[in-house]
């Protein structure tokens, strides 16, 4: 086993069911990742890379191949494991921020830890103050511009310190200059906290700031 | 790094302010649907948790009413026997617990003719006397100073007056078969709503001793003749022993007497004839009890009709939150974990209505006795309106029955919401 590979994909393949036709979404994925990686996954819309990512964070399942995390085969854990897995170790933003609209911005960056049974409230001051948003912490989501509301949710990803960033299309719904903005807010949480980051995009000129770029076409690295 | 089965307080907060729905944390209008489908869902479980109370409360009160009367009227413990003379009463109520008798009454009872101007009508009369405590009985030698030519005070039930047109002071005369030859002369000393027309017009009641002075008076040979000077004792307890929710105490005390008489040297005091004033009447109360239970089973169902709703209202809540739940579920929030999430919506919900209908019901409780479909014909109940009577172990189990129809409907719900895979929302959806 290499120490140095934090997440590998071998032969992963997906099917699903469309209009009574079976399409094959992923056709034998290999993937992997070192440590400290910064990558974005690129492919056009329909592609599969939205798939893939669900597949790498235990969102979705996959018909055949295996996802390996530190040396360990994820295809057998239970629903709970799974949970587990994802609560300690990944962080997703997603396209869309989907915060809880009830919840004060340090709210919502603390609402993980507390599946945890934690109380980080001052962990997630301190990471809205880490993405510039420090005098919005009462603030609720709706109070929030599409950029800030995205940031809380980068600053929700990371409460619970995770190993692994996974990101769908963040700046799909935002501006040039918020975009960037985004994307180097992804940078420094990978070179100041070393988070390994893996995001989809289909943006190429933002997919040239990335260490490393993997394209994904018709089911196939 | 555990995770906790039960979700921290964080999480009943965010449950309450999706219930509550707040304007100023929610400001979006799509909100708005749900808020309202939640709060008719939890006006009409508190409505059906309200009527299950108020009508509980209304037949506590009938059964309260009664049990009162009887314990009243017939004692709350007969010790009934056949014939005896004074000196076997006597023995017995010496064996009789001192500890919450409030009064001691000898009494008996036979058939009677009772003529009055207007004509005669057989009733039943009783004889009783009250002494204060069982020392008075004890110590009293149940004589008078009526003479031959006395009459006789007597009580008589309003319908029985009325058939005999007569009014408080009236002269009656009064025919004893079988305990005396001839008559007593008699004199209305008081008429008495007893509330049943039967019982009304039958009743009629004298003094024991006055009427044992005139018997023994006026045929001194007839009542030497006779088997014994009467029929038993009833025991006046105080109002703890009478009361319809809680007989432990007057179970005990009636134990105790019957271990006393079983236990003495006196065979003839042994198995004696003891009725509490709830065996007296057991039928009328076992019908109320049954009355009772119909009417909650009818009620309770009722009300799970609305904990569905409740229930249904919550399953849209979240429904309708699926990508909020979606990204909670991707970072890590487990099945178990949403149903007990759910299960937190469902007992805050089951909390809420069932407050509300403790309010509900003492509110209404309060219009009811100020509307005239309340007020009851005294003549037929002896009441004036309907009696309400909350017992805190009743309102409590209605309250108890709403917070676990809420979770328990919302747990069967709960289990086929959490199965849906909530994380498919994630997927490319604007």
């Amino acid at each position: 086993m290499n120490s140095k590979i934090l997440l590998e994909a071998r032969a992963l393949c997906k099917t699903y069911e469309q209009a009574g036709e079976r399409v094959e979404v992923l056709k034998g994925i290999d993937l992997a990742l070192p440590r400290g990686d910064f990558v974005a996954l690129l492919g056009s819309s329909g592609s599969g890379k939205s798939t893939l990512l669900h597949c790498l964070g235990l969102l979705d399942t996959w018909d055949s191949g295996e996802v390996i995390f530190e040396g360990r085969p994820l295809s057998k854990l239970s629903e709970k494991e799974q949970a587990r897995f994802r609560l300690e170790k990944l962080g997703f933003v997603f396209q869309f921020h989907h915060l809880i609209p009830e919840l004060s911005a340090a709210e919502n960056v603390a609402l993980p830890a507390s599946i945890l049974g934690q109380d980080r409230s001052s962990r997630a001051r301190e990471l809205l103050d880490w993405v510039g948003l420090s005098h919005k912490l009462k603030s609720f989501p709706w109070q929030l511009s599409g950029g800030e509301q995205q940031r809380v949710a980068l600053a929700r990803a990371l409460i619970n310190d995770p190993v692994l960033l996974l990101t769908d299309e963040v700046t799909g719904n935002l501006d040039r200059a918020r975009s960037k903005e985004i994307l180097e807010l992804l940078r420094r949480i990978h070179s100041e906290l070393g988070t390994t980051i893996l995001s989809v995009t289909h943006d190429e000129e933002l997919a040239a700031t990335y260490d490393r770029r993997i394209r994904l076409s018709e089911g196939r690295l | 790094m555990g995770v906790s089965v039960l979700l921290p307080r964080e999480w009943w907060k965010l449950s309450a302010l999706w219930l509550l729905n707040l304007k100023d944390r929610t400001p979006r209008a799509r909100r708005a649907l749900v808020g309202h489908s939640v709060r008719i869902a939890l006006v009409g479980l508190s409505c059906g948790l309200a009527a299950l109370s108020l009508t509980l409360a209304i037949v506590s009160g009938f059964e309260w009413k009664l049990s009162e009367y009887v314990a009243t009227t017939g004692g709350d413990m007969l010790h009934q026997n056949p014939w005896m003379n004074f000196e076997g009463l006597k023995a017995r109520a010496a064996l009789a617990p001192e500890e919450g008798v409030e009064g001691v009454e000898v009494f008996w009872a036979a058939p009677a003719l009772v003529v009055g101007a207007e004509g005669g009508r057989g009733v039943t009369l009783e004889a009783a006397r009250r002494y204060p405590s069982v020392r008075a009985f004890l110590d009293s030698d149940s004589t008078t100073s009526l003479t031959t030519e006395s009459t006789i005070g007597v009580e008589l039930g309003r319908a029985l007056a009325d058939t005999l047109k007569a009014d408080v002071g009236s002269s009656l005369r009064l025919l004893v078969p079988g305990v005396m030859k001839g008559s007593l002369a008699a004199h209305v000393t008081a008429i008495r709503q007893l509330g049943i027309y039967d019982l009304e017009s039958r009743w009629m009641k004298v003094d024991e001793a006055e009427l044992r002075t005139l018997l023994k008076s006026k045929d001194p040979e007839a009542f030497a003749n006779r088997p014994g000077d009467a029929h038993g004792l009833r025991y006046f307890l105080s109002e703890t022993y009478h009361q319809p929710h809680s007989t432990r105490q007057l179970e005990a005390w009636q134990t105790s007497y019957r271990e006393k008489l079983n236990a003495a040297e006196d065979t003839t005091l042994h198995e004696p004839l003891l009725k509490s004033w709830l065996e007296q009447r057991q039928n009328l109360f076992g019908s109320i009890g049954l009355d009772k239970l119909v009417l909650t089973v009818i009620l309770g169902l009722l009300c799970l009709v609305a904990g569905l709703n409740v229930a249904a209202a919550l399953v849209v809540l979240f429904l309708e939150r699926d990508r909020e739940i979606a990204v909670l579920r991707a970072v890590g929030l487990s099945r178990g974990q949403l149903l007990g999430w759910i299960l937190i919506q469902g007992t805050l919900m089951g909390l809420a209505s069932a407050l509300g209908a403790l309010v509900l019901a003492r509110v209404f409780g309060v219009i009811l006795q100020h509307l005239p479909i309340a007020e009851l014909p005294s003549e037929v109940y002896n009441l004036s309106h309907i009696p309400l009577k909350f017992v805190w172990a009743e309102q409590l189990a209605v309250f108890a029955f709403g917070i676990a129809a809420s979770l328990g409907l919302s747990f069967v719900l709960g289990t086929s919401l959490v199965k849906g895979s909530f994380l498919d929302t994630l997927r490319h959806r604007k």
